[in-house]
């Protein structure tokens, strides 16, 4: 694969698992940087800011949801988009989504993942003895 | 030698029984296998001279982790004790200074090792060597001040029949997207396991190549391995790791450089 080739891949990686699937056309777009979040490795958690963005094609009245919390997060009143700042302390994988007030239908859902990297297996910390020590 | 031999007897039969934890991520319980692969470009500078750097362009990592026995990427090993306070495990490897051995040339020389002309030009090539096989016991340990393994491996195989003892401190830093793990190691190698790779026996030597008897020294080492994940299983990875040899290694007339330098750079998928 050429460089080119391969950066345009990634680029598509990393810019489609920010976002949101619309299911259909008029279902707006969900924006959460970042999707992922590194456990520390004391508390198991990930303390961050989620920047959230959404844009729709029709204005309405929505709101921004989470698992995190029963009341949504932030409403907008016959807007076509709008941004949010989410300061969490994530201790499990979660989706963020947008809901019309008028429907409990959650729209274009993001999953933020909550990821572990280190172990409680000491021996799969081991320092690689591979010649690079890279995985 | 022997009295390594009997740490590590002493060890194996002292051993209370503790079992690995079992490792559950997000709730569900993790493989025994962990594989993955990295591709992109990487090199570790050769010492050696009339050498070659080795280059690499993929890393394959193959482990798995039983009850008590594992295998990591060519280390067999068995777990002895796992406690809140560390993991002794018993370990048998392949020894690594071999590698360097796998990139080297044969040339004519019209000069000696000490400068003077010869009438006839002689052959300069470094020695062939062996793989060794060691056994040996590790103690792995970890809190919030970093990771701490104390390694001492012996030769089992008659290769080089020496030992030597490592201890490297690591201190992981993670950020939202992306870990960085800096670490220093110092590396103990007896006389024995350091004159068998890096000596010139007597029936080697020539007017080009000079005996040589190495004695025990240590090597140190510093490095950092980073990653910036796309996403659960891709990621960027980049390691760079720098060694320095001890002086009765740099004394031998086989070396030609007392640092080997390592690094790479490139995309890893952990599976």
């Amino acid at each position: 694969m050429r460089i080119p080739s391969l950066l345009s891949a990634l680029l598509a990686v990393t810019s489609a698992s920010h976002g949101s699937l619309a299911a259909d056309n008029n279902e707006p777009y969900l924006r959460v940087k970042p999707v992922l979040c590194i456990a520390n490795r004391q508390s198991d958690t990930c303390a961050t800011v989620f920047l959230i963005d959404w844009k729709s094609p029709r204005p309405g009245d929505y709101c921004l949801a989470s698992n995190n919390q029963e009341a949504p997060l932030q409403c907008w009143a016959q807007a076509s988009g709008g941004a949010h700042r989410d300061n969490v302390v994530v201790t499990q994988d979660f989706y963020y989504w947008l809901s019309e007030r008028t429907s409990a239908r959650k729209l274009s859902p993001v999953k933020v993942e909550l990821m572990r990297i280190h172990s409680d297996d000491r021996r799969r910390e081991r320092r690689s003895r591979h010649v690079w020590d890279v995985l | 030698m022997k009295a390594l031999t009997r740490i590590l007897l002493s060890a194996l039969l002292s051993c209370a029984p503790g079992v690995p934890s079992a490792e559950p991520t997000n709730g569900k319980a993790a493989s025994p296998w962990r594989i993955g692969i990295a591709l992109g470009y990487g090199e570790r500078s050769n010492p050696l001279i009339q050498s070659a750097a080795v280059p690499v362009a993929v890393d394959v990592d193959i482990a798995w982790f039983g009850k008590r026995m594992f295998f990591d990427n060519g280390d067999l090993g068995f777990t002895l004790v796992n406690k809140r306070s560390g993991m002794l495990n018993v370990i048998a490897r392949a020894n690594s200074d071999r590698i360097f051995f796998g990139k080297t040339n044969t040339r004519f020389v019209q000069v000696s090792a000490t400068g003077a002309p010869l009438t006839t030009p002689q052959q300069l090539a470094v020695p062939d060597r062996s793989y060794a096989v060691e056994l040996g016991v590790e103690w792995l340990s970890d809190g919030p001040w970093g990771k701490l393994a104390v390694a001492g491996f012996a030769d089992v195989s008659k290769a080089h029949e020496g030992f030597n003892i490592d201890a490297e401190y690591a201190f992981p830093v993670y950020g939202t997207r992306w870990s960085i793990e800096p670490n220093v190691t110092l590396r103990y190698k007896s006389a024995a396991l350091n004159n068998y790779y890096w000596g010139v026996r007597a029936s080697e030597a020539n007017a080009a190549l000079p005996a040589y008897s190495v004695g025990s020294g240590i090597n140190w080492q510093v490095g950092a391995r980073s990653s910036y994940y796309l996403s659960r299983h891709l990621r960027l990875a980049a390691s760079l790791n720098y060694e320095r040899l001890s002086s009765a290694v740099v004394g031998s007339p086989l070396v030609q450089d007392r640092k080997v330098l390592g690094y790479f750079a490139g995309l890893a998928y952990q599976f």
